[in-house]
């Protein structure tokens, strides 16, 4: 039986963010939570291929306590098990070491035959896990992926997107996939999935069943660090034309200068 | 905090109990009490709090870290040329324009990496466009693009000439090569990046990227692992013009490089052209659903193809058949950066927001004149799809 691991992230519902005029401080506007859409098209694109080939479908998410949430969703929606990486040693974990941590609990599952991944995520906006993942683990990556043919025994087939070609390839298992919204349409969940979930036990790792440190994971061993963040000041003053003479006078002067150039 | 290892610590002395870091959480990992109360379950330490922090109470512990092997060798400043059917891509001219500025800041000399199949020819174009060298890596096995075989070429070459910096196009191809090739590296890499500097202080690349969809932006640094590798948002940085200039043309030798086993391209066809090149046009007509008609649709894209300009499409114009899907702009879609960009009745949603920011001049056309598009129009009328059908005279 093949093993497809797909990879989920708990994101904010709302990615708005503005300053508080009183204090002055980053304010976010939403507490609330989702599972990272593109993630979701990840999950139905193992689920559909699980339809095709028999297949366990494993869901793996990284983040707090709470992204139980996103796996709770994943085993509602059709998965068979589900892993929680979540550890404070893991937080401020750059995709470096995001990555660091996803591939040893893939190295850990033991055997499997695709990762998928979806393309990006809405809150970090990368889009580099699923391929830094491929690249730790040294197995083919598929970004830019525009359909599956089918799977067989030990190879892949899929199309994909290089530029301005539009490529075919064969590629042998195991191989990660990097999934968007082109993929396709999400199927509902249902009461049977729902009941299911409630009953499924999530299992928990932690930096000790990983068998990773503090040099290795989290803030301090991210090769990247944020130094700086602020919510971008709207420098635009709107102008605000009349009328549709105004308007088109407006295109018309700038195409001039647009077209100059 | 009970747990006293944890890397971000609270100062009770300085804290004024104020909550603003409680404010500035997006994760609700700090709850108010006397104190805050920082959640070591909850927290990412993306240092928000310590930012919010209006009496410095809050700090992030930052420990010895690792170096790369060759961190205090790295030297120079470079890009990796980008081509796509046989030619060069604009961000590749962007990106030597941001990296002449970045080297002479470094006092330090820009090179290109230029890899494929046949690409020799290409040089000399990268020297104009302000490389001081060009490293070639030749290979027929290159001929098509996997990102595999290119991430494995030029992790090779960056491990022998060890840069200081290394910058990619934040292209859909360029982001999953960069990717692969910082893992390969086992460096760090800021993706979409759309300003960078050198800090005068460190000497080290600051790296600014939108993310949250642009409502929030990070600085970041690469401290110690080398290359620092950015990939840069295209459409953003200028491009020197072409002159003619010294530089000097270094050929790699690729013998021994083999092709992935693993991979095998069955067929490789070309899309049609017009497919290509839309969002790379100086002018740009994005349709929202607020157009509704697919018969308004086709008459501005009449009166598009007269003023040289490209049509194309919010998700939802998309979702309503409105525009093709290859032609949405957003977060799911394509980003842009024309020189004028003409938005007709979109809203502005943070989806379609996130991908226009680069546009240097937007006009803006929608009924509703507290839509979030205007936040970000230079000029903005407030009218209807139909209002302006009569204003370009398609009427009718």
């Amino acid at each position: 039986m093949k093993r497809y691991i797909v990879f989920l992230k708990q994101v904010p519902l709302s990615t708005h963010v503005a300053i508080d005029p009183k204090t002055n401080t980053l304010k976010r506007a939403s507490a609330m939570t989702q599972t990272n859409p593109d993630d979701l098209y990840a999950l139905q694109a193992a689920l559909d291929l699980k339809k095709q080939t028999e297949a366990e479908v494993v869901a793996v998410s990284m983040g707090p306590a709470s992204a139980v949430e996103v796996l709770h969703e994943a085993l509602q929606r059709g998965a068979d098990q589900a892993v929680l990486l979540s550890s404070p040693v893991f937080a401020g974990s750059d995709t470096w070491c995001t990555s660091r941590v996803l591939a040893t609990a893939v190295r850990k599952l033991g055997s499997f035959d695709l990762l998928f991944f979806g393309r990006m995520a809405i809150d970090g906006d990368t889009a580099q896990v699923g391929p830094e993942v491929a690249g730790q683990l040294n197995i083919p990556q598929v970004t830019q992926l525009l359909g599956i043919e089918r799977v067989e025994a030990s190879h892949i087939y899929v199309n994909k997107q290089a530029d301005v070609m539009r490529q075919t390839l064969e590629i042998q298992l195991p191989c990660a996939l990097m999934v968007g919204k082109e993929y396709g349409n999400l199927a509902n969940p249902t009461l049977r999935g729902w009941r299911w979930a409630e009953a499924q036990t999530i299992v928990r790792w932690d930096e000790h069943d990983l068998d990773l440190t503090r040099q290795e994971v989290g803030l301090d061993a991210s090769p990247t660090q944020v130094v700086r963040t602020e919510v971008p000041r709207q420098e635009k003053v709107i102008q605000w034309l009349a009328d549709g003479e105004q308007f088109l006078a407006q295109i018309q002067a700038l195409t001039l200068k647009a077209n100059e150039r | 905090m009970k747990n006293d290892t944890f890397p971000l610590r609270l100062d009770k002395e300085a804290c004024i109990s104020c909550g603003a870091c409680v404010e500035s959480c997006a994760y609700q990992a700090i709850r108010m009490d006397d104190y805050p109360e920082i959640q070591p379950d909850a927290c990412r330490l993306c240092g928000s709090c310590v930012e919010a922090c209006p009496a410095g109470a809050l700090t992030l512990k930052k420990a010895e870290r690792v170096v790369s092997p060759w961190h205090a060798n790295a030297e120079g400043v470079y890009v990796l040329a980008e081509t796509e059917g046989g030619v060069l891509t604009s961000v590749t001219f962007e990106l030597l324009g941001k990296a002449t500025e970045l080297a002479r800041k470094r006092h330090s000399v820009v090179s290109a990496l230029l890899v494929g199949a046949d690409v020799q020819p290409l040089a000399h174009e990268l020297i104009r466009r302000g490389a001081d060298r060009v490293h070639v890596a030749e290979s027929p096995l290159l001929a098509s693009y996997i990102d595999e075989h290119y991430a494995a070429v030029t992790a090779r070459l960056v491990q022998e000439l060890q840069p200081e910096i290394l910058l990619v196009g934040a292209t859909p191809k360029g982001r999953g090569l960069s990717a692969r090739l910082a893992s390969l590296l086992q460096t760090g890499l800021t993706a979409d990046c759309t300003s960078l500097d050198i800090d005068p202080a460190s000497g080290l690349l600051h790296q600014v990227r939108p993310a949250f969809g642009g409502n929030l932006m990070a600085t970041i640094v690469t401290p110690v692992h080398r290359p620092q590798m950015a990939s840069v948002r295209p459409g953003i940085m200028q491009a020197l013009p072409a002159e003619e200039r010294k530089g000097e043309i270094i050929c790699h030798d690729l013998t021994g490089f083999q092709v992935d086993p693993r991979i095998h391209l069955v067929c490789e066809t070309k899309e049609k052209q017009t497919a290509e090149a839309w969002d790379n046009s100086r002018i740009i007509v994005g349709i929202g659903r607020g157009v509704k008609k697919l018969e308004t649709v086709r008459k501005i894209q009449a009166w598009a193809e007269r003023i040289g300009a490209e049509v194309a499409g919010s998700r939802a114009a998309v979702e309503a058949g409105l525009v093709d899907a290859h032609r949405q702009v957003g977060q799911t879609g394509h980003t842009i950066a024309p020189d004028l960009y003409i938005a007709i009745g979109i809203s502005g949603q943070i989806q379609h927001t996130a991908a226009i920011q680069g546009c240097k001049h937007i006009l803006a056309v929608n009924p509703d004149a507290n839509a979030p598009i205007f936040s970000l129009t230079d000029q903005g009328w407030v009218a209807t799809a139909e209002d302006f059908l009569r204003a370009i005279g398609q009427e009718g």
